[in-house]
């Protein structure tokens, strides 16, 4: 039997889902989405149930990629139990997406979350008497504690096959009824095998959304004409009208089963009178980035100069029986040098990274930076929610293009998408650190991601102007702060880790191997005569040439090639000032990394992921070449 | 006396005009009388609780020209301020 999960954006969904899943589960693609679902196998009860986890959605309407899945997995699943979960403390709102599942004619289970910040803001409720209303069985559950989920599970089981019936409370407006129950009449039956009720079609008809997208020309001239009867009797729009009637019957659900009373007093709604503080709440975010990053840098390069010193001794006994410089030795060192480097220069700061973002997310800070950050990211004609990719990107810009999903608009999505790629990621950033810092100084360091500021804002100002839209503006629900539960944060870094380890190390392993064959076969020179015309014109040494190309699949085999291909870990002594420079600016900013594309091309499509590459190319050889030639002639 | 009375009452429910929820002050209670900006728009605010005769409190305005945090029914909403002018409210308190 299959169980489904929906409820809308921040209640509790995530939470519950984990408290039964545990680490079995696993995430795939929704055909034709591209929202990634949790499911996983769920014994319950005795009964093996298949659980999925989708998306928070408001309501069932399609105008984000979310809610698109939503409606994808709705029309193609066989589902058999939908659980409906609600924040009790928001019972109100929550009732009208309730309202709008109960018309898809599947079996209903309403899990009423968070009961105890309900209580917390005196909201005390009868679930029985809902239940009644509503005629679907309602579960009362605290996921984060769990509290009642045997219950829930135990009625999902018993739901399987029982469709809500109508109770006569729940009845609309004498019009509008009438208009519902025309419209599913000349619907002519419904296209193909469909298990969701007509009486879905026809209303979402009527709200102006053809959901199943195969609505016969007769209907839809049939829900043109009643949408403009509705629409002359109410004076608004019909979609508005039938929106009306949901809100009131969940007002009229609410005031029969719940009461309001005395909230207690709860310290994190002063919280914000800090965090959000128009000064305060500023000088906080500054501090906790720099907190952020150098905590996560200091563990990380603890964690790396253990690893490689274990890595380097347990190559030197494994390998001691192959003779340096034999074809045997260079593929044995190239794919432990791959080895090596994944676990050792990429892990070590992924893990800090992705645990102390898990955290952030899950106390619930990271809206608070969104409304921090909107009035700043205007000026460069996007708004807060696309700070949450951009700071991603500061770790590595995979979860970065992945995170563009929340934001509604396919521009928003491409801008935020590709200015997350121009952020030094953790590799760039090593780069940074081993090249410009060691050699040059911190200061220089520090100049360069200054510098890079400075040309993601430039970038966000350039390109909304090349592709100019009104943006759509934040709106954003800002939940409360809460307590991070161990085992979702633990989930969380595990889902991003696998990305990692299954796409990301092996291709590092991959083009290791390979540039080990190319150095063996000589090919090296070919390639850097190829490249010498990019070489040149930034004033770099040939020898570079392949370094550059390696660069592209993951960004830091350029900095260790480099050394390499130079034949010495002394750069300074073959490389100049403004070559080193030079050199770190290119690599920042170049063709973003494979997995990233790959990431790209997922998110915002092949065409749009082809403009970015492009830009990124064409931004770094100008920066280059700039660099190049101011460096030279102020350094010498 | 009472005439009085009425007609400064008179003028003190007319002197609560309309303002777009980016004009209201911060810490105010404001009651939603438009909701412009076509459906799409309304519909996304109304999923968030914010539609016409729903009684908002004005939490606190970013700075920057940044965005209006409101509370629509027990939960906290960020507004654009592009988003906060097309909806029309009066000041309550």
């Amino acid at each position: 039997m299959k169980v489904a999960l929906i409820g809308q954006p921040n209640c509790g969904k995530s939470t519950l889902f984990n408290a039964v899943a545990g680490y079995r589960s696993a995430t795939a693609n929704f055909p034709g989405t591209t929202v990634r679902l949790a499911w996983s196998r769920v014994r319950a009860n005795g009964c093996l149930m298949e659980l999925v986890d989708l998306p928070g959605v408001y309501s069932l309407t399609t105008a984000n990629p979310a809610e698109e899945g939503v409606k994808r997995f709705l029309l193609d699943s066989d589902v058999d139990v939908l659980i409906n979960v609600l924040d009790a403390s928001l019972l109100s709102r929550s009732l009208e997406l309730t309202l709008e599942l109960r018309e898809l004619g599947l079996p209903v289970v309403v899990c009423l979350n968070m009961m105890d910040e309900a209580a917390r803001k005196g909201i005390a409720i009868d679930a029985e008497k809902l239940s009644a209303l509503l005629g679907l069985p309602v579960v009362e559950t605290i996921a984060a504690r769990g509290v009642g989920i045997r219950e829930l599970f135990l009625r999902a089981g018993k739901a399987q096959g029982q469709p809500p019936a109508t109770p006569e409370s729940l009845a609309w407006h004498r019009d509008v009824e009438t208009a519902v129950q025309t419209m599913e009449r000349r619907l002519n039956g419904l296209p193909g095998p469909n298990r969701l009720a007509a009486r879905f079609f026809a209303v979402k008809l009527l709200e102006g959304d053809d959901f199943s997208g195969q609505a016969s020309p007769a209907a839809r001239a049939a829900a043109r004409e009643l949408r403009g009867e509705l629409e002359r009797s109410h004076g608004r729009a019909a979609e508005s009208v039938i929106m009306s009637e949901r809100h009131d019957r969940s007002m009229h659900l609410f005031e029969k089963a719940a009461r309001v009373g005395r909230p207690r007093p709860d310290f994190r709604l002063v919280l914000d009178n800090f965090l959000a503080h128009h000064v305060w709440g500023y000088v906080f975010l500054l501090a906790l980035l720099v907190g952020f990053f150098y905590a996560v840098f200091t563990l990380g390069a603890a964690l790396e100069e253990m690893l490689l010193g274990a890595f380097e001794g347990a190559f030197a006994r494994w390998s001691a029986g192959l003779a340096a410089g034999s074809l045997g030795f260079t593929v044995a060192k190239s794919l432990w040098d791959g080895v090596a480097g994944g676990a050792a220069v990429v892990l070590s700061y992924l893990v800090p990274f992705l645990v102390g973002l898990a955290l952030l997310e899950d106390v619930g800070y990271l809206p608070r930076v969104a409304y921090l950050t909107d009035g700043l990211l205007h000026r460069i004609g996007l708004h807060g929610t696309s700070t949450l990719p951009i700071i991603l990107g500061y770790g590595c810009s995979v979860p970065a293009c992945l995170a563009v999903r929340v934001l509604p608009s396919r521009r928003d999505r491409f801008l935020a998408a590709l200015l997350a790629t121009l952020v030094p990621c953790s590799a760039r950033s090593t780069v940074i650190f081993a090249l410009v810092a060691f050699y040059l100084g911190p200061g220089w360091a520090f100049g360069v991601y200054a510098f890079n500021v400075v040309v993601v804002i430039f970038s966000g100002w350039f390109l909304t102007r090349l592709w100019p839209e009104v943006s759509p503006g934040m709106l954003l629900e800002v939940p409360r702060y809460q307590w991070p539960i161990p085992s979702v944060v633990l989930r969380k870094v595990w889902l991003r880790l696998r990305e990692f380890i299954l796409v990301a190390w092996p291709l590092l392993i991959g083009g290791s191997v390979v540039l080990g064959f190319i150095e063996y076969l000589g090919w090296d020179r070919a390639v850097n005569a190829g490249l010498a015309p990019l070489t040149g014109l930034l004033g770099l040494p040939a020898v570079v040439g392949v370094t550059l190309i390696f660069g592209v699949l993951r960004k830091e085999l350029s900095m260790l090639m480099l050394m390499q291909a130079l034949g010495t870990t002394q750069v300074a002594a073959v490389l100049t000032v403004p070559q080193i420079l030079v050199f770190t600016l290119f690599v920042t900013f170049y063709i973003p990394c494979i997995a990233t594309i790959t990431a790209l091309v997922k998110e915002i499509g092949a065409r749009l992921t082809a403009a970015a590459v492009a830009y990124t190319f064409a931004l770094a050889i100008v920066l280059g070449v700039g660099a190049r030639f101011l460096l030279g002639a102020l350094l010498g | 006396m009472l005439q009085l009375m009425t007609t400064a009452h008179a003028r003190k429910t007319s002197a609560r005009e309309m303002v777009s929820l980016d004009a209201a002050p911060a810490g105010s209670r404001v009651r939603v009388v438009e909701v412009g900006g076509g459906t799409g728009l309304a519909r996304r605010l109304a999923q968030l609780n914010i539609r016409v005769n729903q009684a908002l409190t004005v939490e606190r305005v970013a700075p920057l020209g940044g965005p209006i945090l409101v509370e629509a029914a027990g939960a906290s909403v960020a507004v654009g301020r592009s988003l906060a002018h097309k909806v029309k409210v009066e000041v309550l308190a």
